[in-house]
């Protein structure tokens, strides 16, 4: 089931009350929340409900394990055991035709010929996300930090309808505590709920979709666009990644607030970063956090000098790149990123060992660096975007091909520059004008507040396409 | 990066950073959500009810549309949705909305088949051949290869990005009516050449004039026929245009390909052969098999690397399985049209932009199909876009 569907509006009337209904009775609501999750879940393809469940029970039965072994290395053991059957099925589905087709190309061009009987299967939705949140789970509950809560819980956490498909990737510590909590039905922050859920149906259907229509056939063939369409175009990916992935957890999130929980941020006003470091504070945080607490870490963090935490930020963020998809282009992607952020690393240790006070954070340099920032950060989403080196190499060539640079360029519309330009202006909003919009829209009659949702229902279905595309990280 | 990465719990729940947010019990929720959803729906009525259409035809359609009719009823009636048709009237999309449920009949005798040209048309640079490229989801990845090729002859001088409608074809006309449509791509672009891809959502009911149930039924195949004949004339019939046909490709789900698509695949066949010279069947089925003739992910390229031509679902086309499409497309092409006689002759003064790009096979009329070596079948039910 996708968010901005009809449907998806009548399943979440019918569970909004029910489980504010239920909420008393924990018990009960487990299993009401769960039967919903997985209906949520299941709409599309139900066979997907039996690994969700899978996944549920085997995690749950391997946390006890670590939980209730005394001896350390025991704990280790069942660890690993689980860490590789969950890395294991993500493998299966997510890389196991990449790494058998390489490894097919690579012996092939060495003289060793084989035929791998390679079978392609579909991706689960979302399984990397519940695949990392099982890992934290596990990881936290060896580390001490999180004791295994009941299967119910433990169920509701992996599943929960709101982030099961793309996120946030929450922790343990974080969702399973609110089971426990009370919540109160007469203290809703609805305002901010409804505000975070038409900001990401705008983003999504009017911002993304617009744009993705001026990205896709340039990326397909850049050779046929002037140089300033494939510019227009590399920036308005840019846009439309973030638009899209930002827009569908916005809505997660205003879901998940309206039910009566709280899930962490997961994008603050990434295009307003001053450094590559400071972009990985505001994108996707929860997945840098979790790569930061499961895998920087583990690998040694920035314990063992400076030439190990390169090498560790470098490894973090391939990784990261390949978490992304199973192919080249996402390592290269990542490789960008971490790149950058190592001279970010190096250029701030410089001045700390020379004793060197912060450089003054003027107006003008801010403006300066940030516009650096989104130039890398945009340079670096062409690798990403694009579905091969070949294809990557021939929009760099356009961009710097004079020649071509003012050809006819048709697909720069008003329209694009308009979705780009509201897509960067959104981030730079003060958060004081929207909490005063929020704050006045919560003192208004509930008859009102449901006009004034109305019409922005009104403008963002107006302005959106028919149907609704694919979310962009519905694939990873 | 991750080392210092901060995450804020969002602000939602906190109150005390700003006292001035007042919260709201379930019960005002749901009354500002119901409120919200019924002057929303009576003020999206029209999309709604289109949308209510374009479910599968079934129960969860007809439930949708028991609720979507009235709503769009009372909407007219009480002048509401003027507002979306004006806002869409303002930004060039009035006929968002609309279904047109006719679909044109075959105007021509059908059995009569009609003697190809002597000469072929020839293109040349200076009198470039305007091309269309579109269809379903299936014409995307393929399509684009084919502009990408297309333009590389320097004969195919005036392209539009590939007209992609996802999850369309001729059995649902108020989903999406291709006869209309193309009629006005015809008006505002008048190509010589059309690439068309549709027939992958079509394994099911024909709703709109004409509908008929039960896929396979001696009704349904008239009818489809009927539709397919008639969309081919409404493009060719002045011998002003050139339809390139491309079939439906293997599947994964080879029950699937089998029981359905082939039929379709073959009415269309039979169609396009009654109007020879002026339609053309692009036959994929063989393209992309494997050494056993049947589906395949991967396929081992000319050079001997492996090679992944299909996407993940079992349908649609990875960039190198939509590049030997193209080569048929291409293929195809040639033998409508006179497309390299130029080039003996040598080039004329360009009149347009011909600007060639990379592609992962050269623009050549004969098809470096790659040799198959060890299909990959994995049975899994899907459906196309």
């Amino acid at each position: 089931m996708l968010f901005p569907t009809i449907t998806f509006a009548l399943f979440f009337m019918i569970v909004l009350p029910l489980s504010w209904l239920l909420m008393p009775r924990r018990r009960r609501w487990k299993i009401f929340m769960l039967g919903a999750s997985y209906v949520f879940y299941g709409w599309l393809e139900p066979w997907f409900c039996v690994l969700i469940a899978a996944s549920t029970v085997g995690n749950q039965l391997v946390a006890r394990k670590i939980h209730a072994a005394t001896e350390q290395r025991t704990k280790h053991r069942w660890l690993v055991a689980g860490l590789a059957g969950n890395l294991l099925v993500l493998g299966y589905f997510k890389y196991y035709d990449f790494f058998v087709s390489e490894a097919t190309n690579l012996l092939d061009r060495i003289g060793i010929n084989i035929s791998p009987d390679i079978t392609t299967v579909a991706l689960p939705l979302g399984i990397s996300f519940f695949t990392f949140q099982a890992i934290s789970y596990l990881m936290d509950v060896y580390r001490g930090t999180f004791q295994p809560g009941r299967v119910w819980d433990f169920g509701v956490f992996l599943s929960f309808f709101p982030h099961v498909v793309a996120g946030p990737i929450v922790r343990p510590a974080e969702f399973m505590p609110q089971l426990k909590e009370a919540h109160d039905p007469q203290q809703i922050d609805a305002s901010r709920a409804f505000f975070l859920i038409f900001m990401g149906l705008f983003k999504k259907l009017v911002i993304a979709d617009v744009l993705a229509k001026m990205v896709d056939p340039v990326f397909a063939s850049p050779g046929r666009h002037s140089g300033l369409t494939v510019l227009v175009a590399v920036y308005a990916f840019s846009v439309q990644i973030y638009a899209d992935f930002s827009g569908y957890t916005d809505m997660a999130i205003g879901l998940a607030l309206l039910l009566g929980f709280r899930f962490p941020q997961n994008f603050d006003s990434p295009y307003t970063a001053t450094s590559v470091q400071d972009f990985w504070r505001r994108w996707h945080m929860t997945l840098s956090r979790w790569l930061r607490d499961y895998l920087y870490v583990p690998l040694g963090g920035n314990r063992r000098g400076n030439v190990r935490m390169y090498r560790n930020l470098m490894l973090t963020m391939l990784i990261g790149g390949l978490w992304h998809g199973a192919a080249w282009t996402f390592i290269v992607w990542g490789a960008i990123h971490g790149l950058f952020l190592c001279i970010d690393h190096h250029r701030h240790n410089r001045r700390i060992a020379k004793l060197l006070p912060e450089l003054l954070d003027t107006p003008r340099r801010r403006f300066v660096r940030r516009l650096v920032t989104f130039h890398i950060v945009a340079f670096a989403w062409i690798f990403f975007r694009a579905e091969s080196f070949e294809r990557a190499g021939d929009v760099i060539g356009r961009l710097f091909d004079p020649s071509h640079w003012f050809d006819h360029a048709p697909l720069v519309t008003f329209g694009v520059l308009l979705a780009i330009a509201v897509g960067i202006a959104e981030q730079y909003i003060p958060e004081v004008r929207m909490k005063r919009a929020m704050a006045r829209f919560s003192r208004l009659a509930p008859v009102a507040q449901g006009l004034v949702l109305a019409l922005a229902l009104l403008v963002t279905d107006t302005l959106a396409g028919s149907g609704v595309p694919p979310f962009i990280y519905f694939q990873f | 990066m991750p080392d210092d990465t901060r995450i804020r719990a969002t602000r939602q729940a906190d109150r005390h950073d700003d006292p001035d947010r007042r919260m709201m019990s379930v019960g005002h929720v749901w009354i500002v959500g119901l409120v919200c959803l019924l002057v929303g729906g009576l003020l999206n009525a029209p999309g709604i009810r289109k949308t209510a259409l374009s479910q599968d035809v079934g129960t969860e359609r007809d439930v949708a549309t028991t609720f979507a009719d009235p709503l769009y009823d009372v909407s007219h009636a009480l002048y509401i949705d003027r507002i979306r048709l004006g806002l869409q009237e303002l930004i060039g999309r009035g006929d968002d909305d609309g279904v047109d449920l006719t679909l044109p009949s075959p105007t021509i005798e059908t059995d009569t088949t009609i003697p190809s040209p002597e000469k072929k048309l020839a293109f040349t640079p200076a009198q470039p051949a305007r091309l269309w490229v579109g269809g379903d989801s299936l014409s995307v990845t393929p399509g684009e290869s084919v502009i990408n090729q297309a333009v590389a002859t320097q004969v195919i001088g005036n392209v539009r990005t590939v007209d992609g409608h996802v999850a369309t074809g001729l059995a649902r006309p108020e989903v999406f009516n291709w006869p209309g449509y193309l009629q006005s791509v015809v008006a505002s672009f008048a190509p010589d050449v059309m690439v068309l891809t549709i027939g992958s959502n079509d394994d099911q009911a024909l709703t709109g004039v004409g509908g008929v149930g039960s896929l396979g039924s001696p009704a349904w195949i008239e009818e489809y026929r009927r539709r397919v004949g008639g969309l081919m004339d409404s493009m060719t019939g002045t011998g002003d245009i050139t339809l390139l046909w491309i079939g439906i490709p293997q599947m994964r789900n080879v029950t699937r390909y089998e029981t359905r698509y082939k039929l379709i695949n073959d009415i269309v066949k039979q169609e396009a052969a009654k109007r020879e010279g002026r339609v053309f069947y692009v036959d994929t089925a063989a393209l992309l098999a494997g050494p056993d003739g049947g589906y395949a992910d991967f396929l081992v390229w000319p050079g001997g690397s492996l090679v992944k031509v299909r996407t993940g679902d079992g349908i649609h086309f990875e960039r190198p399985g939509a590049d030997i499409i193209a080569n048929a497309v291409l293929a195809a092409l040639n033998e409508a049209f006179d497309l390299t006689s130029w080039q003996r002759t040598g080039p004329t003064t360009s009149t347009t932009s011909t600007s060639t790009t990379s592609t992962t096979l050269p623009p050549t009329t004969t098809t470096t199909a790659p040799m198959p070596r060890g299909p990959m079948i994995a049975p899994t039910p899907d459906a196309p876009a």
